[in-house]
């Protein structure tokens, strides 16, 4: 590298996030972390700098990112998840990269092979955030692929999805789609003449038409059609009639009506509106199934668990399935790893963070012999644990055993399309029934035709438009403001909440805390402070160190942590103390907390800093909008936090602290069941058992990560706030689907006043049907977006 | 008029043709990734030896919106 300008910005060269220090340069270039910089040194050294030149600062900030650890790789079982092709010499490995998003993580990842010899091709799938990657098992293994990644800053999630099947499903609706569109085009194309007339000397012509229009609603029938008829067949044999019952109904209906009046009478039948009806209902359900493919809204305890954990067998340390965990093993947890299973810790000490289980933000240290449960994550060194209980059954999984996670479909209650489908079909039976036994007393000729036409416009077709679309364009309006909701059905529920309850940590609060300090300390003060910060390990010492930014660091002369107390250091010749009010010698006075970090320098009582959660802006006037509806907040914390929360949260609203997991998803169980609509906002896996119980789940998730355990639907951090704007939104948008399916009814009734006198001409349902359609179409997307805009936009 | 005959089958040929392409390329995975290639034909094949060229794009901002610091 030439001598470049040197930089006057302090951004990282590698992620562009500010540089809080000046420690990490390297190449004339400044990095906010050693991470960054190591990734920029690796990158440079194997010639791939041109990854900088692709867009600026293209990276993944290193300094948040988790250790991850890939010895699960070496199990068999994981390999073969990994892997979509294996020979002696080649190998296709498919790993799910989160970290992608520019083009020069493309560049980089399909640059692979330049970083070692054993990769030979690789391929990046941008929309689904996936590489293939092609290498020689002889010189490198799949966890040496997947370490590989991690280096250069694209860390592979490991963990089984489902995604590929959603997305085979979805091809398979374009296909039919695809084949309906055609017949429909060429159908239409094909009854022209009929209904222009034709002269009788082209009689021929009639029946070639006739009998060509009915070859090509063949596959029609049997391809693009079969999932509706399937699906009235089950709910028929389940007793319970869904909206595919008529539909299904209607559709068998044109098809037989069509095909004996082509084969017998030569006419040319209702085959356009067939094709074209199948091609329309496919339409709406392509519409409504549009699904985020980044996100998926059915992670389980086990994508947040390791795959495997280091075990000791045989005096070596190998990696085992955490399946394969049995009571008395001795497992190693490192860093940053999640403990696998409840055990007992063989390790001297250990500082754990619970956050994932008890949303409790502070890590407990927890001394030798003591228990550590599954869930926690070791937050200092390495800690070895005898396990006393099999991953499944630990304090933390067995939520997931209850029978909430069994239910499939949790709600009995019926949605509107279903409810309405109901009424619509016995209405058209009975309605057909009376067309044909008056015209058998009066012209037994008719009846037979008069039958048909009442089923075959009684397939209501605008009414199943209504709804997809409606709630297809809901959701994407909706995705649009940062709500990302799992299906459509989530949508129309959301109109029904009649209750809200909160989870604090994550959700009220921001995952951002705030340091305050009492002390008042000099420059000089301060460097000392930070330095012995710096060494801490404990998550509040981490705190104090961001807190000071503007000051340098040095280095200790002596360092001493004792965990549950504090850390002291000598710097320059000064001794420092932080840590708790007894280890600091603070006056007794001072109304305790344990998120203060106190201050003694050189045997004198300085001060503390605070470290208090902040709370996500405007979320009172959030609660205020929300006040009409029965609150609630359920906190993992303790009552530490019970006055600001008072202060925030309307009167009337019932607050509950220190709620393990298992008391969330109880109490939203007993709301449910005193014929509650629970809306329940959470963040961690903590509360994973009350998002299943809830009536709709929505989880909130940090930056475009959106991670988030099992839910209906994903809030974005920073859309929080517009939830009672969400809930107004949704509950406009099943307003505007009543008015959809009136307008839909209305043709179907001035249909069917054309059916039952018999005149029904394959005209008129040719124009009726595609008219109903569009026009009710037309109405949901329109609608939704004039609502979108007086709503949701106006909000902002 | 049986040039009418001929010309329906035609059509209909060349119709059944595109519909039996387009099943083809959503079969092959043609839709699976529509942003990738978009990106790819924007990057040289011999970006390797950039490491000697001086960042050309450096002092160039661009509107990436998925790049605001967090």
């Amino acid at each position: 590298m030439t001598a470049t300008q040197p930089h006057t910005t302090t951004t990282c060269y590698h992620c562009g996030n500010l540089c809080d220090n000046h420690a990490n340069v390297s190449h004339e270039k400044n990095f906010c972390c050693s991470g960054c910089r190591s990734v920029y040194e690796l990158l440079h050294e194997a010639q791939l700098s041109s990854y900088y030149y692709q867009s600026t600062a293209p990276g993944q900030t290193q300094s948040a990112t988790r250790i991850t650890y890939y010895d699960a790789l070496d199990v068999d079982q994981f390999e073969q998840r990994a892997l979509v092709f294996k020979s002696a010499t080649r190998c296709t490995a498919r790993f799910s990269v989160p970290a992608i998003h520019c083009i020069s993580c493309l560049w980089l990842l399909e640059n692979m092979k330049r970083l070692s010899p054993g990769i030979t091709n690789s391929h990046v799938n941008f929309q689904e955030k996936t590489v293939h990657i092609e290498f020689d098992p002889k010189q490198i293994t799949t966890r040496g692929v997947a370490e590989l990644m991690a280096r250069i800053g694209y860390p592979p999630v490991l963990a089984a999805d489902l995604r590929h099947h959603e997305q085979k499903t979805q091809k398979l609706l374009v296909a039919k789609i695809a084949v309906a569109g055609f017949a429909f085009g060429n159908v239409m194309l094909l009854s022209f003449p009929e209904y222009l007339g034709l002269p009788a000397d082209e009689a021929a012509f009639k029946n070639l038409f006739a009998g060509l229009a009915l070859l090509l609603a063949l596959p029609v029938a049997l391809f693009s059609a079969h999932s509706y008829f399937l699906s009235a067949y089950h709910s028929v044999r389940h007793r319970q009639i869904n909206i595919d019952v008529p539909i299904a109904t209607g559709l068998a209906a044109l098809l037989c009506r069509s095909t004996y009046e082509v084969i017998w009478l030569a006419n040319p039948g209702y085959l356009d509106s067939f094709t074209g009806l199948v091609f329309f209902l496919l339409i709406g359900k392509w519409f409504q199934d549009k699904t985020f493919r980044r996100i998926s809204f059915d992670r389980d305890y086990t994508s947040y668990f390791p795959l495997a954990v280091l075990t000791r067998m045989h005096a070596t340390w190998q990696p085992m399935p955490i399946e394969g965990l049995k009571a008395g093993m001795h497992v190693r947890v490192r860093h940053q790893e999640v403990i696998p299973a409840d055990g007992i810790l063989l390790s001297a000490q250990a500082l754990v963070d619970y956050s994932f289980v008890t949303g409790e933000a502070d890590a407990v240290p927890v001394e030798k012999g003591a228990r550590v449960f599954a869930g926690g994550r070791v937050a200092d060194m390495m800690a070895e644990i005898m396990v006393s209980e099999p991953a499944s059954k630990s304090y933390l999984t067995r939520l997931w055993g209850h029978e909430v996670f069994d239910k499939v479909n949790k709600s009995k209650q019926h949605l509107l399309i279903d409810r309405v489908a109901k009424y619509f079909t016995w209405l058209v039976l009975v309605l057909a029934a009376c067309t044909g036994m008056f015209w058998l007393w009066y012209e037994p000729g008719v009846a037979w035709l008069a039958v048909t036409s009442v089923l075959l416009v009684g397939c209501p077709c605008a009414l199943a438009l209504a709804h997809p679309f409606t709630y297809g364009s809901a959701l994407r309006w909706l995705a649009q403001h940062g709500l990302f909701l799992k299906s459509a059905t989530v949508a129309e529920k959301l109109a029904g909440i009649n209750m809200v309850v909160f989870d604090k940590t994550g959700t009220l609060t921001n995952p951002q805390s705030q340091t305050t300090t009492t002390a008042t300390l000099s420059d000089q003060e301060q460097r000392w402070i930070k330095s012995v910060a710096a060494c801490s390990v404990h998550p509040l010492s981490k705190k104090v160190y961001e807190h000071l930014e503007t000051v340098d660091e040095l280095s200790p002369e002596e360092f001493e942590e004792t965990i549950g107390q504090g850390a002291s250091g000598r710097v320059n010749g000064h001794q420092v103390k932080i840590g708790s009010a007894d280890f600091t010698g603070a006056p007794s006075t001072l109304a305790k907390t344990h998120s203060q970090v106190h201050v003694q320098i050189n045997g004198e009582y300085k001060g503390h800093f605070s470290i208090a959660t902040s709370l996500r802006p405007h979320i009172q006037n959030t609660l205020k909008a929300l006040q009409h509806l029965p609150l609630w907040l359920v906190s993992g914390d303790t009552h530490a936090s019970e006055s600001l929360m008072k202060e925030v949260f309307p009167k009337g609203a019932k607050l509950l602290f220190q709620q393990t997991p298992h008391d969330k998803m109880e109490l939203v169980c007993t709301l449910q069941s005193n014929g509650g609509n629970v809306l329940m906002v959470g963040d961690g896996l903590n509360d994973a058992g009350a998002l299943k119980a809830s009536y709709v789940g929505l989880a909130v998730a940090e930056n475009n990560s959106l991670y988030a355990p099992a839910c209906d639907g994903i809030v974005a951090g920073d859309a929080v706030g517009k939830l009672p704007v969400f809930l107004a939104f949704a509950r406009h948008a099943h307003g505007l689907l009543r008015v959809g399916f009136g307008v839909s009814l209305l043709y179907n009734c001035i249909a069917l006043s054309f059916a039952v006198s018999g005149m029904l001409s394959p005209l008129i349902a040719a124009i009726l049907m595609p008219l109903s359609s569009i026009s009710v179409v037309t109405l949901a997307t329109t609608g939704c977006a004039v609502l979108a805009r007086k709503t949701l936009c106006k909000s902002v | 008029m049986m040039i009418v005959v001929v010309l329906i089958a035609i059509s209909l040929t060349v119709a059944a043709g595109f519909l039996v392409a387009f099943l083809w390329s959503l079969s092959a995975g043609q839709y699976e990734d529509v942003d990738g290639p978009a990106m790819r034909m924007l990057m040289d094949d011999n970006t390797g030896l950039a490491g000697k060229v001086d960042a050309p794009l450096e002092n160039v901002k661009f509107p990436d919106k998925n790049h605001t610091p967090a």
